[in-house]
């Protein structure tokens, strides 16, 4: 229980510090806050959002340390030897460094402050974003461990500018989106353009060029007009100048493109750093695929390649090829699949690394049998039979005998059924089938089916009790599926059939497939060994993927309606997929 | 609608709150007596050696055999690298004996793991 717990922290913290230091970056080289100027409405939002989030870090980070002292504890506390390692002794500087960046974050919110101020908190998000690669692999290798430690915060701080900026970018749009809103609902559409949001204004403006020039700010706003005549009139330099159009307000279609060239110069440090420390950490091509680090490695870089394609669609429709409210859509997907990115990355700190596992590490061919279809299992064994020949629901688990293996590929099966007919049937409603649109209800029986089998020796099929199971991680993870699959039935049948409004109850489907992805993808049993655990849940990793994917595709399908078929058919298709792998599931 | 908004998301978290376990981080590399070994004379001594640094004074190793007798073993604390631990075992009569031991690595993962071995009569 303390590792799942350890994991959610270590994940929430990796989101938490993005968006501190994503923040930060965001003010000084998007909305280019400067010294000394009383902060804008859009830097004071971002100022405080990052205030927020630092004060979390330190909330996080600060339970980090109790689960860790909850599990060294034997018998009494030991504080003082635990606060003499090297964890502790990181985690408490996180923990100050995350308060005083968050108090300094308000104060810059509220009033202006001079450059020092300004440097310290640069500094203090920067040190607490780099920080966490002293609460990573990196600092426990035997070998190596400086270089490890340098690429490790490289990778950490280019992943927290590239999508804690992300964050800014769409809370940024969103609040400009319903400032407009507002503005126009009360007849004031004074500036003389549309509410059309922010990434359409990109669409129309000139393009030649990235940097910020007098065409970008005075041919988007009456206000932009103002401040350049005032500027001119005050005699003031032009960059001075434009400075403060885009602290003021912000030009957006130049903010965009900051952030586009930010955003890709942060992708090069991030993956260059990244190939080296896979390098490290996993050693050789066998390893990639042959272990559980390996495999999550791999999950990484699929999620990655298809943010990289998001955002290279995003990069030229920046640049001049056209843009409109896509965009602002595909920017909420990539930041939606970054999170995604950034708990399987805290997911893998608590792996071996691959490079280590050299006994328990499974064969090419190993893996790859785990993938060949075979005949579905109809029948299932008798759970009295189970029962006695299993160890005991709370007992460390030492064996996994075949009768186990045979329920729960019985198990995975008929889910896989019920999976697959629910892909059909989504596929038939799109097909014009509107019968066929009932299909949400088919996911009531499964949860109700894994319910029962989940977990056979716990309530209400085995001796052990329904709130005793609750402590065992698998079942509370089983269970938690279950909820969570009852939920995505309910709301996304009522959205079908109307009875509820798709927006926002629609969002219901894509936001429960996204992170019941990503629970696969760090999805874990305490099994006897390692091999026979990764192999146990190689097939989740693709599951997981197809998750995520067909969450967003959802996600876009419901909030960009002029994107066509593609991303119905994706989820679509996805579902289907899910179905037919799970089918032919296979633990040997 | 921000209202509409705010249940989606509390939705979205307590998804999220449900989060998986870690699997084993440190690994047990080598270990002094192996791992399934015999043994015809009690070992004076117990070295582990994992994948990575730990914190040896937050660390714990003792052997049980498999009528439930258990002797705690005290680490040497400032013995051997950062990624061995070792302990004075006292005499064992003959038998199975289990080794269970739980680090904190360096990096603040607790991770704990057992091996056994046989002490010929």
């Amino acid at each position: 229980m303390a590792g799942f717990v350890d994991v959610l922290l270590r994940g929430a913290i990796l989101v938490l510090a993005s968006l501190v230091l994503g923040g930060v970056v965001w003010t000084r080289l998007i909305l280019r806050a400067a010294p000394g100027a009383a902060p804008a409405p859009a830097t004071a939002l971002a100022l405080r959002v990052v205030a927020g989030c630092a004060w979390l870090v330190a909330l996080a980070q600060s339970a980090t340390m109790l689960v860790a002292l909850t599990e060294v504890r034997a018998g009494h506390w030991p504080i003082a030897e635990f606060l003499e390692t090297t964890f502790a002794h990181t985690a408490l500087a996180r923990v100050a460094l995350g308060v005083v960046v968050g108090v300094l974050a308000l104060r810059l919110a509220r009033r202006a402050a001079g450059s020092i101020a300004w440097l310290t908190l640069v500094t203090g998000a920067f040190v607490l974003v780099a920080a966490s690669a002293v609460l990573s692999h990196a600092v426990a290798r035997v070998e190596s461990r400086a270089l490890l430690l340098l690429l490790d915060a490289t990778h950490q701080l280019a992943a927290a500018v590239w999508i804690g900026g992300l964050g800014h970018l769409v809370l940024y749009a969103g609040w400009k989106a319903s400032r407009q809103a507002r503005s126009v609902g009360a007849g004031a559409a004074r500036t003389g353009k549309g509410v059309g949001g922010l990434f359409e204004e990109v669409a129309g403006s000139d393009t030649s060029g990235h940097s910020v020039r007098d065409s970008d700010v005075a041919g988007d706003s009456s206000r932009g007009h103002a401040v350049v005549a005032s500027g001119a009139s005050t005699g003031r330099d032009v960059g001075g100048l434009l400075q403060e159009v885009a602290g003021a307000d912000g030009d957006d279609a130049v903010v965009v493109r900051r952030f586009s060239s930010l955003a890709f110069v942060s992708v090069v440090v991030l993956v260059v750093a990244g190939v080296v420390l896979t390098w490290q950490y996993v050693g050789e091509w066998a390893a990639l695929v042959g272990t559980a680090y390996g495999v999550m490695v791999l999950s990484k870089v699929i999620v990655l390649l298809a943010i990289l394609a998001l955002a290279a669609l995003n990069f030229r429709a920046v640049r001049g090829a056209g843009a409109d409210v896509r965009l602002r859509r595909f920017v909420e997907v990539e930041l939606g699949l970054g999170i995604t990115v950034l708990f399987a990355a805290a997911s893998l700190t608590s792996l071996p690394p691959a490079v280590d596992v050299t006994t328990d590490r499974a064969t090419v061919a190993e893996v790859a049998g785990r993938f060949v279809p075979a005949p579905p299992r109809l029948t299932s064994p008798p759970v009295a039979e189970l029962i006695a020949r299993a160890e005991p629901l709370m007992a460390p688990v030492t064996r996994r005998e075949p009768i186990e293996r045979a329920w729960s590929e019985y198990n995975h099966h008929w889910a896989g059924f019920f999976v697959l007919t629910m892909g059909l049937l989504a596929a038939l409603e799109r097909l014009g089938v509107r019968a066929a649109r009932h299909w949400p209800l088919v996911f009531l029986g499964l949860a109700t089916f894994l319910f029962l089998r989940n977990d056979p020796r716990a309530w209400p099929l085995g001796p052990a009790g329904f709130w005793e199971s609750f402590m065992l991680p698998d079942v509370l993870q089983h269970r938690a599926f279950v909820v969570l699959i009852v939920a995505f039935a309910v709301f996304e049948w009522m959205v079908r059939t109307e009875r509820l409004p798709s927006r926002p109850w629609g969002h219901v489907f894509p936001l429960l497939c996204a992170v019941g992805g990503g629970l696969l993808l760090t999805h874990s049993h305490a099994m006897f060994n390692l091999k026979d655990e990764f192999l146990a849940e190689v097939t989740h990793t693709p599951l997981g993927i197809l998750g995520a994917f067909a969450g967003w595709g959802r996600w876009l399908e419901l909030r960009l309606p002029g994107s066509g078929r593609g991303p119905g058919w994706l989820w679509t298709l996805c579902l289907i997929a899910v179905g037919l792998i799970l089918v032919v599931y296979r633990e040997a | 609608m921000i209202a509409s908004w705010r249940r989606v998301l509390v939705a979205g978290l307590a998804a999220v709150a449900v989060a998986a376990p870690a699997a084993a981080h440190s690994l047990l590399l080598e270990s002094v007596p192996a791992a399934g070994a015999t043994l015809s004379t009690p070992p004076r001594e117990l070295m582990l050696r994992l994948n990575n640094r730990v914190e040896k004074s937050l660390s714990r190793l003792r052997v049980v055999n498999d009528r439930g007798v258990e002797h705690p073993l005290v680490i040497a604390v400032s013995r051997g690298s950062a990624d061995r631990l070792t302990a004075a075992v006292p005499p064992l009569p003959p038998g199975r004996w289990q080794v269970q031991w739980q680090v904190l690595s360096t990096d603040g993962h607790v991770v704990s793991g057992r091996f056994e071995f046989r002490l010929a009569p």
